[in-house]
């Protein structure tokens, strides 16, 4: 039955319709983070009509409403246009309810859904055309209620067990939080580990807590610039191209923060070089959680430092984070006996 | 054979870029002709232009999130892939390509 089939091909890019909500989410997150920040360099008592209380109050402009963009979009992914308001209410009812971004989320898959499936409706061609607005109003209708009285309790319940455990977990529950996202962040480069511990970084900032997107910063610089630092110091364990792209993608780690651009010198090794990034980032997030390093902008990049409550800490983790990957790898490497001189031949004669 | 993609991730700065560099070199290799669109959430988009489209006997979509603008590729053959594996595996997407259009015409 088409019905069916529909419902399954949406459910199916769950990931996908929830990654295109936080991909729209990502930039006004951005703009509420960094303006913010600047505020701080007005001191901590703010005037309200100074230029700093401005910055700060568009600042948590940005802060509070990435929520509602966020399950704006989602729906967007789903249904098209049509989702884009319907996710929009919902997103904000979420807020509402405290249910924050886990609320939002499933409202704006579900708003989404049930849009595009009444969407889906045929009527005669007279009605087709005012059906087009009245869908989306009972999709969010529908929506609205469910929320309220069926979905909305049980997650607010959940959010503010989630929301009292993460603020009362102290220094070594820290620690030991910072060292399992350091791995998950080490691990996969960019893959759906790694976004699991940055969107569980960035969804938190719901909840005024800042200390795992500081923990996300520090790791996802480490394997990047591990991997640099080991081509330049033993580059007779890499082929050519590899010392080629580690010479550019230091640059890109240090503006950037992201962990994608070490997927061209990992794929070559990929056991022996995930080991050494996945432990670096580990130790990494383990001394960003001991000290509990705040950020708050996602902006995950070196050139940042500033952002971040006690900078110092940060480059410590990635100072000693970065030294472990590359010492690792090379350690690793060396045992190995890879043949740098056939790869190279190899290459040579694929670009020809 | 001409090749109309779209590259689409999350931020719109890595793995859109390195997908769609892997997939342009295989295809130049290969002697095809190649149109890219690169889509995500900190970019302006480069948009493939109408004749671009038109032109285009197969639309190659590497999306990590939904694209915008899919209707434009209606009654085009379109290969749905996953960017990871356009960048880990550029040559099996343009196989994939090329057995489409053979498939298909």
């Amino acid at each position: 039955m088409n019905f069916w089939k529909e419902t399954v091909s949406i459910f199916r890019e769950t990931g996908v319709h929830f990654r295109t909500g936080v991909s729209y989410m990502l930039p006004v997150l951005l703009i509420g983070g960094m303006l913010g920040s600047l505020a701080v360099l007005g001191g901590t008592d703010l005037a309200e009509d100074s230029i700093w209380g401005v910055f700060k109050s568009v600042g948590t402009i940005g802060l509070t409403y990435f929520v509602p963009i966020m399950a704006a979009y989602t729906a967007y992914s789903i249904c098209d246009t049509p989702g884009i308001a319907p996710g929009f209410i919902v997103g904000i009812l979420a807020q509402q309810i405290d249910t924050g971004y886990l609320g939002a989320l499933l409202a704006g898959i579900l708003v989404g859904y049930v849009t595009y499936m009444l969407l889906k409706i045929e009527l005669p061609e007279m009605l087709q055309s005012t059906w087009g607005f009245l869908a989306p109003v009972l999709g969010t209708l529908i929506i609205v209620v469910f929320m309220v009285y069926v979905l909305g309790p049980p997650i607010a319940w959940l959010m503010g067990v989630l929301s009292d455990f993460l603020s009362n977990l102290g220094e070594q529950g820290s620690a030991l939080m910072g060292a399992v996202m350091g791995f998950l962040g080490g691990i996969d480069y960019g893959g759906p580990f790694s976004k699991t511990q940055s969107t569980f970084a960035t969804a938190v900032m719901d909840l005024d807590l800042y200390v795992p997107l500081g923990i996300c910063g520090s790791i996802v610089t480490v394997p990047p610039l591990g991997l640099c630092l080991a081509t330049y110091l033993k580059p007779k364990l890499y082929t050519k191209s590899e010392r080629e792209y580690a010479k550019s993608s230091w640059v890109y780690a240090i503006v950037g923060g992201f962990t994608e651009i070490v997927i061209p010198l990992a794929v070559g090794d990929l056991l022996r070089v995930t080991i050494a990034t996945a432990l670096g980032s580990t130790i990494a997030g383990l001394i960003a959680g001991f000290f509990l390093l705040e950020l708050s902008t996602p902006v995950l990049g070196i050139a940042q430092w500033f952002f971040y409550n006690k900078p110092l800490v940060f480059v410590a983790c990635v100072v000693i984070g970065s030294v472990i990957t590359a010492l690792t790898v090379n350690l690793l490497k060396s045992m190995s006996n890879r043949d740098i001189a056939a790869l190279d031949a190899a290459d040579a004669q694929m670009n020809q | 054979m001409r090749i109309a993609l779209v590259t689409a991730c999350l931020a719109g700065v890595a793995h859109s870029k390195m997908a769609s560099m892997a997939l342009k070199k295989e295809a130049l290799k290969r002697g095809h002709e190649i149109a890219i669109e690169e889509q995500g959430g900190h970019k302006v988009p480069v948009k493939l232009s109408p004749e671009d489209i038109a032109r285009a006997d197969v639309v190659i979509i590497a999306k990590m999130v939904n694209i915008s603008g899919k209707n434009r590729f209606e009654n085009k053959p379109i290969l749905d892939v996953s960017v990871n594996k356009a960048v880990i595996n550029p040559a099996l997407i343009i196989d994939q390509a090329e057995a489409l259009l053979s498939s298909s015409s």
